[in-house]
Order: structure tokens, then C-alpha cells, then sequence
């Protein structure tokens, strides 16, 4: 591809990264920031400069296999996920201490491994060990909540981890490839590969895990987590599952379902972790058309979202990192003294709406027209809903309640003002990794026009006028505050079946069952008292046996005894 | 030191809102015009009806804000519903 060579072969850029990530714990402090964005740096640089095809050959216990398989669409999402890798080192500058900085290299790296692997096992290693890597930085948030929330994270993928391993484990057992393959649910592995993958990319129903645990990292610690996670899922559908038929209207309710959510949510990150949710269903609903250029639709809206949600995760984490709250009853107004912050947030919202020139603005439209056509009434009108929902999460009211407006906190609170009256614009570094987030966000849209692709005037222009028509009423709501007013609350998502259902059912369970056993013992104790006290009755100092008797009784029974004896022995 | 958020600024705030609602309806009106010349039958039923994607567009909006009352009562909780420091909520 490029004139120079790697000297490195073709050794992956994921390996790279873990291995100078696991260097961060023992150097000076000062030095794990360079090296959160030295790692994927030098990493990139591998990537443009390794020669395409397969490679990376590692034996493992006489196996030959491929950690690289370096083609156009892996290259793109690799090249995605470390520049986003680098804007997230950049952003995350202040951060020194050695876990954070570790697992975030660990993460990433094994999530640009996965979409370089070349076979199965090299696949499924780096996936599941970027897990453990996310989940050591939702634990970086440090909070009693974080704690919970990455243990609930940890599990769930790890069942998602298990289920994904079954199902190569049953293809492996069916065919003895060790390859990369594409499936359906007609099979047995298929299914398990479609649910392993469904709770990685945030599926309905088995979504909670993402909104319960990203909110709770630090700010830079969700800046990290926000899109690797679900991109390497989005490519794992794309190269397994492409064209099936149940992944349409499984991305349709994916869409529409947290714009709703999204309106109630009041942490801005929880909003936008809704918000990604649905983007991404735009992605699973593509990959489930599966014509080629649906195909092509759901990579580069997933690289496109990638830059768009990098962009509004940072920026909401700048007003965290600030302000100390991420709450949408208590921001607003804050345009006013951080402007560079406000304006990345509204580039990153527009990109993630998918106006043209930005982000999915040539890929939603044909996409749009291709679940029109081919996924019935029902699954377009859903497809429509969420494209159209875009403004009730990341698209305007992450900017609108953050940046903009009168500051509710100041107003709700008057004489107990919040702390962030007298805060500035997020710092340098921050500042200067939103501008490579937007650069990559425009890029990225701009490229379809690069290569003179296009989309017919008359479908962008209803779309356009979808996006418009959806805005104005989104606008006028906020506006004459027609929207249930943002309040500091809990939400209830499907999270709720196992932070209290689950728990309640257990406990009333538990509570019966040492009911139950403590009536047993009750019965027993005093089945086992009662005869003690016959016995002692009848044994005791003062009971029958006990007793002194008289010789004329005594005499009495001899006689009985010797009358029937005599009765026995006459016979 | 940074810069405060004055009370001017609030109403200077809130005054934006009005403005950016008159701009997107004016780009509402030149879209709808614009989609009256311009149809788009590769998208069924919407693309090819005037109007349609605009009322489809403005009706899933309101959908959404109509569901978000009755979800909202039924789905938020005080602070510090799932944990007793409030901070998982959401």
C-alpha cells in the first residue's frame, strides 16, 4: 500500500498496544499520558505501513493462527478506532494514574486487534480481553456505583463472551475452520453467535449493561469506553451475520426504542449512551439488508458515529470534568463561558444527526429507501421514528440542556448557585482533541464525496426534511416547555429486572425459605421437648417409676406376674 | 479565573431559543417548498406524496413527545433509587 515497509511485518497494532500498555504501570508518572497517545500513534503508523493480506502468524500449541487480515474494511475501522484511540489519549492528558491509563491501551488495542484478526481465535481473545480492559475502567470512576456497575458490566459480557465462544466452538466442531464465516440463525452456532453479539451491541432488552456503566467511568474513562465496545460488534455482524433477514426490525426497534428513554434520561452521558444506542441500530439494521451497499452504509455510518459520539462524549465529559455534575437539571447556560466546548458539541450533534457533508448525511438517506423498500410498513415506520428521534437525544437536547438556555441549577437553587459560574473552557488538551474528533468527523462525511458517490436529490431533501420537521417540534416543545421538566431522577431501563426485581425476588425467596426452615425447627424442637417432658414425667424424680411404692403394691404385682407366668407355662 | 455566567446572560440565553426556533421553521418552509419541485420515489409511500415527509418527520417528533409523558411517570424514580448516593441514577 505505502511505499515503506513496516520492519515490523505484519506484527498487529493491537498487540503493539497491549504490550507498551502493560509497560504504563512502572513508568514515571508523567510519562503515561505521552504513552496513551505515543501507543496508538506508533500503532497507526504500523497499520499504514504494514502490507495488506494476512499475516501475524502465531503458533499456538501446533496451531498456526492469523492475528492480521489487513483488507479495505478492516483497514477503515482499525484506522477509525485508533485516531480515535489518540484523541482520547490527548483528551484524557491529566490523567497519571497507571490503571486507567493501562486499561484504556488494553481496550483499545484489543479492540483494533479484533477488527485486524485474522481467524476466529485471534478474534475472540482480543474481544473478550478488551472486555476486562472496560471493565477496569468503568471501575476507575471509583465510586460505590461504579463498583456495581462495572461488576454488572464484567458479567454480562462475560455470558456474551461464553455464548459467542459456543458458537465458534460448534462451527469449529461442524467444519474444522478456523475462519472467519458468515452465518444465519438457521444454524445453532448462528444463534449463539447473534445473541453473544446482540448484548455486545447493546440489542433491545440486552442493552442496560451499556447505559448502567458507561456514565460511571471518568471522564475520560467514558470517552474510552463509548465506541470501541459496539464498533468491534457492528464489525463482528458485518463479517458473521451480513443479510439476516432478523436483524432488520431487531435494528428498527434498536433505533426507535431510546429516543423516549432518551427524553427522560437526565445525565447527559446516560442520554447519549441512549443516543448511541440508536445509532448504532441504524448500523445492525443495514447489516441486516445486507446488500452490498447497505453493507458499506453500516460501516461508514459506524465509523462516522464513532467520531460524532467521540465528539459529544467529550464534551460532555469537559462539563463533568468542570463542573463536577453531569446532571441536565442542573446544567445550561454554560455556552457563555465555555464557547469552544459548546461549539465541538453541536458539530459532534449535527454529525451524529447525519447532516450531509458530516457523518451518515450520504448513508442514512440510501438506507432509509433500502428499509422502505424491503422491511415492510412496520419496520420503516420505526426506522423513521428513531431517524427522526435523533433531536431527542445527541442531535439537541445534549447541547440544548448543557450549553444552552438559562442555567437551571442557578435558577432552581438561587443563593446556593452550582460551582461552575466561575469555570472556564475546557482545558488544551481537551480542547485540542475535540478539534481532531470534528476534523475526523467531517473527514469521514466528507469521504463518499471524495469518491463522487452521491445520493438522488429527491431522497435527501425528504430526508432533510424528516431531520427539519422533527427538529421544529423538538425546538417548540423545549421552547413552551411541553417536555416532562429535566429533574434529578433514576431511571427505570430493563436494568431494573436485575438491580431490583432480581434482588427483591431473591430476598423474598430467602426470606421464606429461613422461614420455612425456622417453623421446621420450631416443630422439631418442640416435638423433641414434648417427649422429653412425657419422659420426664413418667422417669423423672417425681414420676411414676420413681416413685416409692408400697410392699402391699409390690406384693401385687408379684402375684400378676407369677399368674401369668403360670397361665404361659400351663399352656 | 473564568468568566461568570451573569444574569444578563441568562435572558441573553434563554432569548436564544426563540431565534433558533424562527430559523429552523424558515428552513422548514424552504425544505417543504423545495421538496413540492423535487420528489423521491426510491422512499415508498413518503417520497412521492407532497408534504409526506415533513408530516412524517414532524409526527414521529410528536409521537415521541407525546410517549415521553406517560413513560415519565412511569419510569422515573427519585434520586437514589438503585443506589443510596444517587450516583448510578439517571
Amino acid at each position: 500500500m505505502m511505499g515503506f515497509v513496516s520492519p515490523l511485518g505484519m506484527l498487529s497494532p493491537g498487540i503493539i498496544m497491549v504490550v507498551l500498555a502493560l509497560t504504563v504501570p512502572v513508568l514515571p508518572r508523567g510519562l503515561r499520558a505521552l504513552m496513551a497517545i505515543a501507543a496508538p500513534a506508533f500503532a497507526l503508523e504500523q497499520l499504514l505501513t504494514m502490507p495488506w493480506g494476512r499475516g501475524g502468524e502465531l503458533v499456538v500449541m501446533g496451531t498456526t493462527l492469523f492475528t492480521v487480515d489487513l483488507n479495505a474494511q478492516s483497514f477503515m475501522f482499525a484506522a477509525t478506532l485508533l485516531c480515535a484511540a489518540i484523541f482520547a489519549g490527548i483528551y484524557s492528558w491529566h490523567e497519571r494514574a497507571g490503571l486507567p491509563v493501562t486499561a484504556a491501551l488494553i481496550y483499545t488495542g484489543c479492540a483494533v486487534g479484533a477488527v485486524l484478526a485474522g481467524d476466529l481465535p485471534s478474534f475472540y481473545v482480543f474481544f473478550e480481553v478488551a472486555t476486562v480492559g472496560a471493565a477496569f475502567l468503568v471501575w476507575a470512576g471509583g465510586s460505590s456505583a461504579a463498583l456495581g456497575a462495572g461488576m454488572r458490566f464484567a458479567v454480562i459480557n462475560v455470558l456474551a463472551g461464553v455464548l459467542l465462544l459456543e458458537g465458534f466452538l460448534l462451527w469449529y466442531e461442524a467444519t474444522g475452520s478456523l475462519d472467519f464465516f458468515q452465518t444465519d440463525i438457521s444454524t445453532t452456532a448462528g444463534v449463539y453467535i447473534l445473541l453473544g453479539l446482540g448484548i455486545k451491541a447493546a440489542f433491545p432488552v440486552l442493552h442496560a449493561w451499556l447505559t448502567d456503566a458507561y456514565p460511571e467511568s471518568t471522564p475520560g474513562g467514558t470517552v474510552y469506553l463509548s465506541i470501541f465496545s459496539v464498533t468491534v460488534a457492528v464489525y463482528a455482524l458485518i463479517r458473521f451475520l451480513p443479510g439476516e433477514d432478523v436483524l432488520v426490525p431487531i435494528g428498527a426497534v434498536m433505533v426507535a426504542f431510546p429516543v423516549v428513554l432518551a427524553l427522560l434520561a437526565n445525565d447527559v452521558r446516560r442520554v447519549l449512551c441512549y443516543g448511541l444506542i440508536s445509532q448504532i441500530g441504524l448500523s445492525v439494521m443495514a447489516t441486516g439488508v445486507g446488500t452490498p451497499a447497505a453493507l458499506e452504509a453500516a460501516a461508514v455510518l459506524t465509523t462516522a458515529n464513532a467520531f460524532g459520539f467521540l465528539l459529544l462524549f467529550m464534551t460532555t465529559g469537559a462539563v463533568l470534568y468542570l463542573c463536577g455534575t453531569a446532571s441536565a437539571a442542573r446544567l445550561g447556560g454554560l455556552f457563555r463561558v465555555m464557547p469552544w466546548t459548546a461549539a465541538m458539541a453541536v458539530i459532534g450533534a449535527v454529525s451524529v444527526a447525519g447532516l450531509p457533508v458530516l457523518a451518515g448525511g450520504l448513508a442514512v438517506p440510501p438506507l432509509l429507501s433500502a428499509v422502505s423498500a424491503s422491511g415492510g410498513v412496520w419496520v420503516a415506520a420505526l426506522a423513521l421514528f428513531g431517524v427522526a428521534g435523533v433531536w431527542a437525544h445527541a442531535g439537541y437536547k445534549v447541547p440544548a440542556v448543557t450549553f444552552f438556555g438559562a442555567p437551571r441549577g442557578g435558577r432552581a437553587n438561587a443563593g446556593n448557585l452550582p460551582p461552575w459560574p466561575t469555570v472556564d473552557d475546557a482545558p488544551v488538551h481537551m480542547r485540542l482533541a475535540m478539534l481532531g474528533a470534528a476534523a475526523g468527523a467531517v473527514g469521514v462525511g466528507l469521504l463518499p464525496y471524495l469518491r463522487g458517490l452521491g445520493v438522488e436529490t429527491g431522497v435527501l431533501l425528504a430526508y432533510l426534511q424528516i431531520l427539519a420537521f422533527s427538529l421544529l417540534i423538538h425546538v417548540a416543545a423545549r421552547h413552551w416547555r411541553l417536555l416532562p421538566r429535566e429533574r434529578d431522577s433514576a431511571l427505570i431501563d430493563v436494568d431494573w429486572l436485575y438491580r431490583r426485581l432480581g434482588p427483591a425476588v431473591v430476598g423474598a425467596v430467602l426470606a421464606g425459605t429461613a422461614a420455612a426452615y425456622e417453623a421446621w425447627q420450631n416443630f422439631i424442637r418442640a416435638r423433641i421437648a414434648g417427649s422429653m417432658n412425657g419422659l420426664y414425667r413418667a422417669a423423672g424424680p417425681n414420676g411414676q417409676i420413681a416413685r416409692t411404692w408400697g410392699t402391699s403394691l409390690g406384693v401385687l404385682w408379684v402375684a400378676v406376674l407369677l399368674a401369668v407366668m403360670l397361665l404361659l407355662s400351663y399352656r | 479565573m473564568g468568566r461568570q455566567v451573569s444574569a444578563e446572560g441568562d435572558r441573553q440565553g434563554a432569548g436564544g431559543a426563540p431565534r433558533f426556533l424562527v430559523v429552523v421553521a424558515l428552513a422548514c418552509l424552504v425544505l417543504a417548498a423545495a421538496g413540492l419541485m423535487v420528489r423521491a420515489p426510491a422512499l415508498p409511500v413518503i417520497g412521492t406524496m407532497p408534504f409526506a415527509p415533513a408530516l412524517a418527520g414532524a409526527a414521529a417528533a410528536t409521537i415521541a413527545l407525546v410517549l415521553a409523558w406517560p413513560f415519565h411517570f412511569l419510569l422515573r424514580r427519585r434520586p437514589g433509587y438503585y443506589d443510596a448516593d444517587g450516583s448510578a441514577d439517571g
